[in-house]
């Protein structure tokens, strides 16, 4: 069954695999909103996530918005999304602040029990400012309720 | 209208200087063996080389050869450390007072951070107290893109070595201002009047 709207969340880790030299594990949670569009399911998000340095007092979060993409009536579909993201790195009492293009390439699974969609995903979450590139492997879990 | 929101946010992160992914991503003290760099005054040059890995006081660390004159280096995931000895001359024999590693840089470089680090020890000499500190101050002073390199960190650092005896007090203060890029390291510093430019360098 498709549906039409449906609200969600995800939750998951993440590890560097490109750059972020100094970055040792994170976590990230979404708020998404999904719609069918016949073709594709479109997927707006808000995620945040944590990442903590190997200096222990090292943290970077980034915090953005995606426009994906995905196949919700194919049990594995692909993912893809861009956006963007405002990102914030600190160690101790100092911090420093800037934007960043975003994009997340992967694949879920889709479970459907009724109107409940339960997502286990694996992704690449990359991040650019055009000069560099970076990104983080990660897994997630999603559920999401169509209205 | 959408699109033209995407266009703007694209040409606004095209044009930007703030290259962050750059500054976290990027390593800006590559510390490999047989790397060197070589920076020039308008009448001086300096050879900075980094020589096969040593081990001082059971800790791994790379000399690294300033003109020849080395310095031993560390690196670990919250800064790079460099090894201090103050010797103490007495009736023609030298006496180490105080040997250790202090944090240099702290990493990962971040606008702002100030932070300072200190050693002292001290020990007996012909039945007199002989005090050593090594103290430094360093404070990242902040990041500019410059052409070719990217966004790079302005470090201010200031040493004070002083010796106590009985007698005297010996103390000598330096400071020096760095300039790192991602992927090479330094690229310019500035000593008393003096600033040097990077004119070549090897990575391996």
């Amino acid at each position: 069954m498709l549906f039409a709207i449906s609200i969600g969340i995800e939750g998951g880790y993440n590890i560097p695999a490109v750059g972020f030299q100094n970055i040792h594990t994170g976590t990230t949670v979404s708020l998404c909103a999904d719609r069918n569009m016949g073709i594709v399911d479109l997927t707006l998000s808000v995620q945040t996530s944590f990442l903590t340095g190997d200096n222990p007092s090292y943290t970077l979060n980034a915090t953005g918005l995606r426009l994906g993409m995905y196949k919700g009536n194919w049990l594995i579909s692909p993912v893809l999304a861009v956006g963007g993201d405002y990102i914030n790195r600190g160690l101790n009492q100092s911090s420093e602040t800037g934007f960043a293009a975003a994009y997340t390439i992967g694949a879920l699974i889709n479970f459907k029990i009724n109107r409940l969609r339960i997502y286990p995903k694996v992704y690449y979450d990359g991040l650019t400012d055009f000069k560099e590139h970076a990104g983080f492997l990660g897994l997630r879990m999603g559920i999401a309720y169509g209205i | 209208m959408g699109y033209r929101v995407l266009l703007v946010v694209f040409l606004l992160l095209v044009c930007t200087e703030n290259n962050i992914v750059q500054r976290a991503a990027e390593d800006y003290f590559p510390l490999r063996e047989g790397s060197w760099w070589q920076y020039a005054n308008q009448s001086d040059t300096v050879l900075v080389e980094v020589e096969p890995q040593d081990t001082i006081l059971q800790v791994p660390c790379f000399p690294v050869s300033y003109n020849g004159v080395p310095a031993y280096l560390v690196k670990h995931d919250d800064a790079v450390s460099q090894y201090i000895r103050t010797v103490y001359n007495h009736a023609g024999s030298d006496h180490t007072v105080m040997e250790n590693f202090v944090v240099r840089i702290e990493l990962p470089l971040i606008e702002g951070n100030a932070y300072q680090h200190l050693l002292s020890d001290s020990i007996y000499v012909a039945s007199q107290l002989i005090k050593a500190v090594y103290e430094l101050t360093g404070l990242v002073v902040g990041y500019a893109d410059e052409t070719g390199y990217g966004n790079v960190y302005e470090i201010n650092l200031t040493t004070i070595e002083s010796i106590t005896t009985p007698d005297t007090v010996i103390a000598d203060t330096n400071e020096v201002t760095e300039y790192y890029a991602p992927g090479i390291g330094m690229v310019r510093f500035q000593e008393a009047a003096s600033e040097y430019h990077l004119i070549e360098y090897n990575i391996p």
